[in-house]
């Protein structure tokens, strides 16, 4: 409704001028509609400029995060693990699914080699979402949808092989690390906040297959 | 950001009241007036991210190149020039 306001405001300011210049006895009518176009553009324009300085001031821990990916010589993939497993909702970034995660740590070894465990945004997500339905499509609903407003609609069909696709219908996400290693293991803020929704429900790792997204449509298959 | 918004508003709405109960016709008393109201929230505005700062700073000074311009008409009407 906060993207509506500014529009609809700068829309009436425009017609209130229109009207006061056309009018002869409504003339100061104009500083209303000039208020109102001002009040309007700056509703409209002001949020969205201020969250992408907080986007890239926070691109430096992604930065970060990617650098400790490569430092480490893992590939670009992440399991997300529930916090019954880690004792809190993380992702593992290794080049194994890993069968325990030691808690409170930020790396460990697995057979495979080195493994590190990073907080997503899918973490955050689920500290701000709090408890959940058991159902997967309520649960995403509740969480995606109704508490972080960043999709208008969700649906969850499941695959024979097992995997879950998730659809997400008007998705206005922020892109928070498009441009980094860290997006190919993790998957994009959707995708990273499914997977950890879809781990803390199914009680184990799960990992993004693949993630797509078509205009507004957001698709997600996680196994 | 609300507050200085919503005092634009209703500064420019009890202007608009008041000029149209004193029978204003003239545009240059209503962009002076709303110049006036525009400049007095300004500072309650700031800071505002960058490019709005320069798009709010940019409206201010056409308003205050139009306020310039309808002053100094006046001005040379009284001075008979």
């Amino acid at each position: 409704m906060q993207n509506d306001v500014g529009p609809s405001l700068i829309i009436l300011g425009t017609a209130i001028s229109a009207l006061a210049l056309l009018q002869p006895n409504l003339t100061p009518l104009l500083a209303l509609g000039l208020a109102a176009v001002t009040a309007g553009l700056l509703t409209a324009w002001e949020p969205a400029a201020r969250e992408r300085i907080l986007a890239k001031l926070a691109e430096a821990g992604w930065e970060n995060t990617t650098a400790l990916i490569q430092a480490a010589g893992l590939p670009p993939k992440a399991y997300y693990i529930p916090s019954t497993i880690a004792g809190r909702p993380v992702a593992v970034v290794a080049a194994e699914r890993p069968e325990a995660v030691p808690k409170a740590a930020l790396t460990f070894r697995t057979k495979s080699g080195p493994a590190v465990v990073l907080s997503t945004p899918g973490t955050k997500a689920l500290e701000l979402c709090g408890e959940l339905p058991e159902d997967l499509a309520e649960a995403l609903r509740s969480c995606v949808v109704n508490v972080l407003g960043l999709a208008r609609s969700v649906s969850v069909a499941e695959r024979p092989d097992g995997a879950a696709v998730v659809e997400y219908g008007g998705a206005a996400a922020p892109e928070l690390y498009d441009q980094q290693l860290v997006k190919a293991a993790l998957g994009g803020v959707l995708a990273s906040i499914t997977a950890a929704v879809a781990a803390e429900l199914w009680r184990r790792p799960v990992e993004v297959v693949e993630e797509r997204r078509e205009g507004r449509r957001v698709v997600v298959t996680l196994r | 950001m609300r507050r200085p918004l919503t005092a634009l508003l209703a500064l420019s709405g009890a202007a608009s009241a008041f000029l149209t109960y004193l029978g204003t016709t003239t545009v240059d008393v209503v962009v002076s007036a709303y110049t006036l109201i525009y400049w007095a929230t300004a500072p309650f505005l700031r800071p505002l991210p960058r490019p709005v700062s320069y798009v709010h700073a940019a409206a201010g000074a056409a308003l205050l190149t139009a306020f310039a311009y309808f002053a100094a008409l006046r001005i040379l009407a009284v001075l008979k020039i």
